[in-house]
């Protein structure tokens, strides 16, 4: 049999990249990191993998298609890329050269040898492996493409939650899951048995089995009582903080209605979803079988081998779940009167929404954190689509507005300069501060004016640059940011921006609602418990959980404006001017109006988000806004789809969120970020989520279509 | 639609309502109009300064003489930005790595001859060792952006390559950064006399009992020169620079307007189509107008690191920016305006703080702020042919 030159070039490749990654140390940093606990790590499960899919490449471009062929061509690649790697170790182990690598060093060799005593034991087992695994990889191109793809996506999902599994504390303890699931499947199959009926009636069935199973489940906790005095157990698991208050003062009633009112909504959503269109489907299913693996995760802890084959179980389960019944579910989605669907969607958008008001209860600070800076990100990048995605308009100094978003509220709600007439703050004595800084705001007050303020400056910068055109405007907006950095960063402004210090003691947001209820008697206030006290009680949202609402809300209030303005007129004029300038001038289009608008709005977001910012972080300084941010903002809508908002919730929580939960990377989180543009673009330039044509279009196409093009 | 059309036509053009006609002046020239404003204010500036007697010839002198040299850096750097962008029609934005490897991979090789003594004994010998290795570094960069990031992109729309470009740039200084850590490394002091004859008062000490004077030290001397009166400290490196600058230049301009492949660089910068039609590999040019850039950007990292020793990852990034600004400056897509940018921008950056009395701090916003300003005032350059479309 003749070897395929390519597949050994593939190998070649291969094992150039592996020995770059190798140099850099991140093997050595993976290789700290346990992914199933005690067993295997995160570089054991790189290098496997990087086997796998070399001798499953090069099996590919051996162009043979007979087991021994793909087998012998994949053990090949592998064993190349093995040895290139072997060659490494051997140098890291005789000679010191980290005056110039400053990541090779004998511990490296010691995580290419597995752990072996013996060097060259170890690296015969390293080579053994890249041929063995590389043949594997190539015998993999015989097997059908759904079982592949179902075992590949479980595979990636186990690894995922593996490297979460410190930061994912949820109080979804295993039947909780279990019985969350159980609910909505139950409701998912009545309302599939009673396809026959109006949706309105499935789901009023579903609800009532919904509801009738929480009955059961209250009165067996009443009579079955829970155990344990610090953390009250129940079925075999602690119980969620809202019913422990009712357990401990046995509030039966309590128990009873809340459990059928969770028993009819998890029945409710259930049934919904029984008929609901694929993509919907399929989203639910994925949300419940991590539900479940959470909870499983949960039970013990951390990831060990039995936990990690269970999580695997349950998400092949799901996948092959979500395949076959994806299409039932929209075939019954096609089958429902537009009534119905309205009924079905409202459920489902329902549903949604408790589930991602309730998320920040469910996680650790630290995710909450980061999901709170993904949400600043979103509204950063549903800024820049309008102004680059929509109308495009090449900006790399969007961070710059971000900035005077945070630094215009932070300055507004504080003592400073500006807000004590002229005076400084320092020399007012403390008791007087109140009474001399009239200027000083709320922050609902200083978020407005921080919108309008940014707005403003946005117009600003695009009116010195409507001449310019692509490359050029990039290189001057980032001139802009930079020039924007410097200032509030020089000793000039200091007394107005703070300079290096920044603008520090920002008040949080703040709910005060106790003039609502002033005139309330104190007795109606004690009846309404909980409620009550956060009517009397001014709110302050500090820890990321309660910050993000305050960030759904500027999220809910962006996106909003972004889908309304986006199927517009205006989006229309912002994606003519993106296509051919000119011929959007001809068609009428005032070029300069609309791309001010663009900037305009566009920068306005920045401001929502540079307010909260602001008050979350509760002091702001320069260097929070680098071009890095900047570039950050660009590369997330890029990746997640130029144009498309869907996109940019996706580009967001695959630039920003993923790495920052994953804490092994944040030494290399800049370096796979370049690594992550440059391999998109080249691949698929459109990005993740490609932008959906607009709805007028679609429509005209489709209307097309049907006719045939009649001349 | 015509009607229309012919309405604002004749709104434009309408010269019965003078109050109309010089509204419309003004707000079509607005920026034109802020920007003279703006050059107006500096040049008060400047000039009071000098009035009131705070700026002497001799501090300008020393930082012209400073700031020709960092110019020259500049323009070398800019050059590599204006070949690409004149045969590709886009900004290179990862140069500024292409620099810094350069420079970084250079200082190996000068560390390790300072180590075995090889610098301080054959001083000549080690220099140009050190500038081909930086140069190979570049332009091995260099070509590997080319073909593994840009040649797929070349018929993308602006935006893609851009982002590439930028990926890669960002790419670029972080591998260096996990490769070789990211503390400073530190050029040693390099000692290379000359003329020993001529200059034989200079750099005298006592070896093996006899006196010897070893001549100017061109890369680290330090001399106090009286110069038509005015004090200066002289330091010879700032010359070399210049005057390296100035050969690569003049011999890039000729090779370009002589040898064949120069010939065949403009005709690709032209229209690639016709040329790739007239026999020309299109793909051989465009490489080698990258190892052009490259060469000459690795020839400034060395010189930059010899008077300013630090080297770290990204070093590149400043320079880099400056650099573009100087090829805006000069005319994008021209040669000698890139080394006019260079110089020009090089002396107003060195010269500006104290001229114009604008604090230390803001010095990198001048740079920045004469990109704005040319790009609002004449967007073509100072030597540039019209290759932006004015739009709106």
């Amino acid at each position: 049999m003749n070897i395929s030159g390519k597949s050994l070039q593939t190998g070649l490749y291969i094992g150039l990249v592996m020995l770059f990654v190798a140099m850099i140390g991140m093997l050595n940093v993976f290789s700290t990191r346990y992914i199933v606990a005690d067993t295997l790590t995160l570089s054991t499960i790189m290098l496997v993998g990087v086997f796998l899919a070399t001798g499953y490449v090069a099996a590919g471009q051996s162009g043979k298609g007979d087991p021994a062929g793909l087998g012998v061509h994949g053990a090949l690649a592998g064993g190349i890329v093995a040895l290139i790697l072997s060659g490494l170790a051997l140098i890291a182990s005789q000679f010191d050269v980290r005056y110039v690598f400053v990541n090779v060093t004998p511990e490296l060799a010691t995580v290419l040898a597995s752990g072996q005593e013996s060097l060259v034991v170890g690296l015969l087992i390293l080579v053994a492996a890249g041929a063995i695994l590389g043949a594997l990889g190539g015998l993999g191109r015989l097997l059908p493409p759904k079982p592949r793809d179902i075992g590949l996506y479980a595979v990636l999902m186990i690894v995922v939650i593996g490297m979460l599994q410190d930061q994912i504390n949820t109080i979804i303890a295993l039947p909780d899951a279990l019985l969350i699931t159980g609910l909505i499947a139950v409701g998912y199959g009545v309302a599939l048995r009673r396809s026959r009926d109006r949706l309105q009636t499935r789901l009023l069935i579903a609800a009532a089995v919904g509801a009738a199973l929480g009955l059961i489940l209250a009165l067996a906790l009443i009579v079955g009582g829970a155990s344990g005095a610090g953390t009250p157990q129940a079925f075999g698991g602690p119980l969620p903080p809202i019913l422990r208050s009712f357990v401990a003062e046995k509030n039966a009633a309590g128990i009873i209605v809340l459990l059928a009112l969770v028993g009819a909504a998890l029945g409710v959503t259930g049934g919904a979803f029984s008929a609901a269109t694929g993509g919907t489907h399929t989203g639910g299913v994925v949300i419940v079988a991590a539900l479940l693996a959470l909870g499983v995760l949960n039970s013990a802890g951390r990831m060990t081998v039995p936990v990690a084959l269970a999580s695997l179980v349950i998400l092949i389960a799901a996948r092959l779940l979500m395949t076959r019944t994806a299409a039932q579910a929209s075939q019954a989605y096609e089958t429902l009167k537009p009534a119905e669907r309205r009924v079905s969607q409202t459920v489902i958008t329902l549903a949604g929404l408790v589930f991602v008001l309730l998320i920040p209860q469910l996680l650790s600070n630290y995710i909450n954190n980061v999901l709170d800076l993904v949400g600043l990100y979103v509204m950063m990048g549903l800024g820049l689509n309008i102004v680059v995605g929509f109308t495009g308009l090449l900006n790399l100094g969007f961070a710059a507005f971000f900035a005077i978003g945070a630094y215009t509220s932070g300055i507004v709600t504080t003592p400073n300069l500006l807000t004590c007439g002229g005076v400084s703050p320092a020399s007012i004595p403390a008791q007087d501060i109140a009474t001399v800084c009239t200027g000083v705001t709320t922050f609902w007050v200083g978020w407005l004016v921080a919108i309008v303020v940014t707005g403003l400056s946005g117009v600003l910068l695009g009116v010195p640059v409507l001449r310019l055109r692509g490359d050029y405007l990039a290189i001057v907006t980032l001139g802009f940011g930079e020039i924007i950095r410097l200032v509030t960063l020089s000793d000039t402004f200091k007394p107005y921006l703070g300079g290096a210090q920044g603008v520090a003691n920002i008040p949080p947001v703040s709910i005060n609602l106790s003039g609502l209820v002033a005139g309330m008697p104190p007795e109606t206030l004690q009846a309404l418990g909980p409620l009550g006290e956060f009517l009397r009680t001014p709110q302050h949202l500090t820890a990321p959980n309660q910050v993000y609402y305050i960030i759904l809300i500027g999220i809910l209030a962006t996106l909003f404006v972004s889908y309304r303005l986006a199927n517009s007129r205006l989006g229309r004029a912002w994606r003519a001017i993106r296509e051919d300038e000119d011929v959007a001038q001809a068609m009428g289009v005032n070029l300069v109006r609309t791309k001010l608008l663009a900037m305009g709005i566009g920068t306005a977001f920045c401001g929502v988000g540079g307010a909260i910012f602001a008050s979350y972080l509760r002091s702001i300084f320069p260097n929070s806004f680098t071009l890095l941010i900047s570039i950050n903002v660009l590369s997330l809508i890029i990746i997640g789809g130029l144009g498309s908002i869907p996109g940019v919730f996706v580009g967001a929580l695959v630039i920003f969120g993923l790495p920052e939960a994953l804490r092994e990377f944040q030494e290399y989180r800049l370096l796979m970020f370049g690594a992550l543009l440059v391999v998109t673009m080249l691949l698929r330039p459109s990005g993740i989520i490609p932008p959906a044509t607009p709805r007028l279009e679609e429509q005209a196409e489709k209307a097309l279509s049907q006719e045939g093009v009649k001349a | 639609m015509a009607t229309q059309v012919g309405d604002i036509r004749a709104e434009m053009t309408d010269r019965s309502n003078p109050a109309a006609s010089a509204l419309g002046y003004v707000s079509r020239n607005l920026l034109t109009i802020l920007g003279l404003i703006v050059l107006a204010w500096l040049i008060w500036r400047g000039v009071s300064t000098i009035a009131a007697g705070e700026y002497t010839l001799e501090t300008f002198v020393r930082q012209l003489i400073f700031g020709l040299a960092q110019g020259s850096i500049y323009a070398l750097i800019a050059l590599g930005y204006t070949l690409v962008y004149g045969i590709l029609r886009m900004i290179n934005f990862a140069h500024s790595e292409v620099f810094m490897a350069g420079t970084y991979i250079g200082f190996f090789f000068i560390d390790a001859m300072d180590h075995s003594g090889f610098l301080a004994e054959n001083t000549a010998i080690s220099l140009l060792i050190v500038f081909a290795a930086a140069i190979a570094a570049s332009v091995l960069v260099a070509v590997g952006l080319e073909r593994i990031a840009y040649r797929p992109l070349r018929n993308a729309p602006r935006l893609i390559p851009l982002i590439t470009a930028i990926g890669a740039s960002t790419f670029l200084q972080r591998a260096f950064q996990g490769l070789f850590g990211s503390s400073p490394r530190v050029y040693p002091d390099v000692h290379f006399y000359v003329f020993p004859q001529i200059f034989n008062t200079l750099e005298c000490g006592v070896a093996e009992g006899v006196e010897v004077c070893r001549g100017l030290d061109l890369i680290s001397g330090r001399y106090n020169v009286n110069v038509f009166g005015v004090e200066l400290v002289f330091r010879p490196i700032y010359f070399l620079v210049f005057i390296t600058a100035i050969i690569m230049m003049v011999a890039l301009t000729q090779f370009v307007k002589r040898t064949k492949t120069g010939k065949a660089m403009r005709a690709v910068s032209e229209d690639k189509a016709t040329a790739a039609l007239m026999g020309i590999n299109v793909d051989r040019v465009i490489v080698t107008t990258f190892v052009l850039g490259a060469a000459l950007a690795g020839v400034a990292g060395v010189l930059f690191a010899l008077y300013n020793s630090q080297v770290t990852p990204t070093m590149g990034f400043v320079p880099g920016i400056k650099a573009f600004t100087a090829a805006v400056l000069g005319g994008i897509g021209n040669i000698s305006g890139a080394a006019v940018g260079g110089l020009f921008l090089g002396t107003v950056e060195s010269v500006s703080p104290s001229l114009l009395d604008i604090p230390s701090q803001l010095k990198d916003v001048i740079a920045f702020g004469v990109l704005v300003l040319v790009l609002i005032l004449r967007p073509s350059g100072i030597m540039g042919e019209v290759l932006t479309e004015k739009k709106a």
